[in-house]
């Protein structure tokens, strides 16, 4: 399947970078986390330079594109990529496309959706399903409440893992214990709300330690999170805010429902969520016809601190494993070393899940 | 091949192993030559019932999962950290008593508004825009670091491999926080450390442990099951 796949690519105009099989380990280590070390195979040259057989594309694609220096451009690739695993082969082919640096991002996700979907029609794949989602649509939420940045955060950090964001919202309604640890003049200076006198005193006790005030955590990141918990023990959420925020995150409708769920849901709590219902409805337009079914799930997100947007999944007849997985990640070349944002929206096919002849 | 038990072959733990022994009713016999690596085990009353194997405590996690020999003596956080998934391929049959050592989590005690796993999470979350890059932790236990870490659902950080003086790694600014053993954690005061209330990985203490992979005959079972039974009574006293 993957010549079919990657005629598709050709047809649609994209450039193939090179992406060589062993790879530097390091940018998959610090985007992904060190957990990340479990599930790939490593390996070192004779200097110590840890390499690893290439987990995935998107990553050298991204790192290619800007040592290129191109402003925009729309990238495919397909190839063997090797993961450890519990189960399944160890070894097996993904293919994918990329649209960096295109500032109109409504227009590129849609061009990235239907461009999936396009590919499963070639594939012979007929009537697929897909499932959609939006972090941002959440973020407008967060904004519309007026929730406090502490507890923002944490938020959209569990935002994509329904156990940890409830965890999250169950700790919000009752509020966060106060340090006990904390020494009196500490405590004290932060009641009175002395940054300044804060600033000092953890200033005072890194340089007693010997602890180094640059390079690391400085004594300004250090005092600011204590300011920060205190606004995370201060802020207990309303009844109301919490029954929006369970309300908008169990909403799973059929996406051509989504825009008029998504405007019963604003009206319901009297509050805007920007550009949202006009949004899915695009999406919902542009996809009509090309599968079975599509849903919109208000929770679906990836735990992955570089995913900004949309997410989306395509489904054939195997409910559990996807055929194709995509979405927006803003903020994965500016991980990588860019200076500026980049826009950037892709997707990855299981080639071995299409079947047919390979 | 005979019934095969290993004992650390230096320091603290062979002599607490080798007098364990003893105090258990059996006879150990250390090697006639020093630079032999291989005694025997006695009952009381002089028969010979296992082969002795004097290893570095680390090597005896890797041949009792290897299935090479049968049981041996080593730390827990030694086991749990050389092999992965330790529980399938070994049994912590008995808990000797000596050796005590907690492998924890600990950061700079500067850090006032980090005192918990959650807080941690929430630095690694923002370290990388922060400060230009990811939480370092320093250490020598990769594997129990790695497990401890996923099951507190923190995957933004990077181990900085560390093979001693871990506890002065935050001040030479090689890291940010460690994972490493304790007794009494006053080391790591010392060095203006903390430990996370929820940071303690294991409580480890020197273990009898045997080994699930190793080949054995029925009348050797019977007599490894004695030994435990009577190094378990031992170590309770």
């Amino acid at each position: 399947m993957l010549p079919t796949v990657i005629n598709h690519f050709l047809t649609i105009g994209c450039t193939f970078p090179d992406v060589d099989l062993l790879q530097p380990a390091d940018p998959f280590l610090d985007t992904t986390g060190e957990d990340l070390r479990r599930r790939i195979f490593m390996t070192q040259e004779t200097s110590g330079k840890q390499l690893c057989l290439r987990p995935e594309f998107t990553i050298p694609v991204c790192l290619n594109h800007l040592k290129e220096g191109h402003e925009q451009a729309r990238y495919a690739y397909g190839g063997k990529v090797f993961r450890q695993r519990s189960e399944g082969a160890t070894e097996f082919t993904q293919a994918g496309f990329e649209d960096l640096g295109n500032p109109d991002k409504a227009s590129s996700d849609i061009y990235c959706i239907t461009t999936a979907l396009e590919l499963l029609k070639n594939a012979q794949i007929s009537a697929p399903r897909l499932v959609v989602g939006n972090q941002a649509i959440f973020v407008s939420l967060l904004d519309a409440l007026e929730i406090p940045n502490a507890w923002r955060k944490k938020l959209l950090r569990a935002f994509g893992d329904n156990a940890r964001l409830q965890n999250q919202l169950k700790a919000m309604s009752v509020g966060v214990e106060p340090i006990n640890t904390l020494s009196d003049d500490i405590a004290s200076a932060i009641d009175l709300e002395n940054r300044e006198k804060v600033l000092n005193l953890v200033t005072e006790h890194m340089v007693k330690d010997g602890l180094p005030l640059s390079g690391g955590r400085t004594p300004t990141a250090i005092t600011e999170r204590l300011f920060e918990l205190r606004e995370l023990q201060n802020t207990i959420l309303s009844s109301d805010k919490a029954k929006a925020l369970q309300a908008f995150l169990s909403l799973e409708v059929d996406l051509n429902e989504a825009s008029n769920a998504i405007e019963a849901f604003e009206a319901d709590h009297g509050i805007e969520l920007s550009g949202a219902a006009s949004r899915l409805e695009h999406l919902a337009s542009a996809t009509l016809g090309d599968v079975a079914s599509a849903q919109y799930r208000a929770s679906f997100g990836r735990r992955l601190d570089y995913y900004t947007g949309l997410v989306f999944e395509v489904y054939g007849d195997d409910q559990t494993k996807p055929l194709i997985g995509g979405g927006r990640y803003d903020q994965l070349l500016t991980l990588l070393g860019s200076e500026t944002e980049v826009p950037a929206v892709g997707f990855a096919v299981w080639v071995d899940r299409l079947g047919g002849v390979s | 091949m005979n019934l095969t038990i290993a004992v650390p072959s230096k320091g603290r733990l062979k002599e607490k192993a080798v007098s364990l022994f003893g105090d258990a009713g059996f006879e150990l016999n250390l090697p006639e030559d020093a630079r032999s690596y291989q005694g025997s085990l006695k009952t009381s009353n002089g028969k010979e019932i296992a082969d002795v194997l004097f290893l570095s405590a680390s090597e005896i996690a890797r041949e009792l999962a290897n299935g090479n020999i049968h049981a041996g003596i080593t730390g827990e956080d030694l086991a749990r950290e050389t092999i992965a998934n330790a529980d399938e391929h070994l049994e912590f049959a008995v808990k000797l008593g000596f050796g005590h050592a907690n492998v924890v989590i600990a950061v700079p005690e500067a850090w006032w508004d980090v005192n918990t796993m959650a807080d941690l999470d929430d630095v690694a979350a923002e370290f990388r825009s922060r400060h230009g890059r990811r939480l370092r932790i320093a250490t020598k236990y990769w594997n129990l670091t790695q497990g401890f870490f996923a099951d507190h659902g923190i995957a933004l950080y990077r181990i900085v491999e560390s093979l001693g003086a871990t506890e002065a790694a935050p001040a030479a600014g090689q890291a940010d926080g460690i994972v490493d053993i304790t007794s009494t954690g006053s080391t790591l005061r010392a060095n203006g450390l903390k430990i996370l209330d929820d940071g303690t990985i294991l409580q480890s203490e020197a273990n009898f442990i045997c080994s699930r992979n190793a080949a054995i005959k029925s009348s050797h079972r019977e007599s490894l099951m004695d030994i435990c039974r009577k190094l378990g009574q031992g170590a309770a006293q």
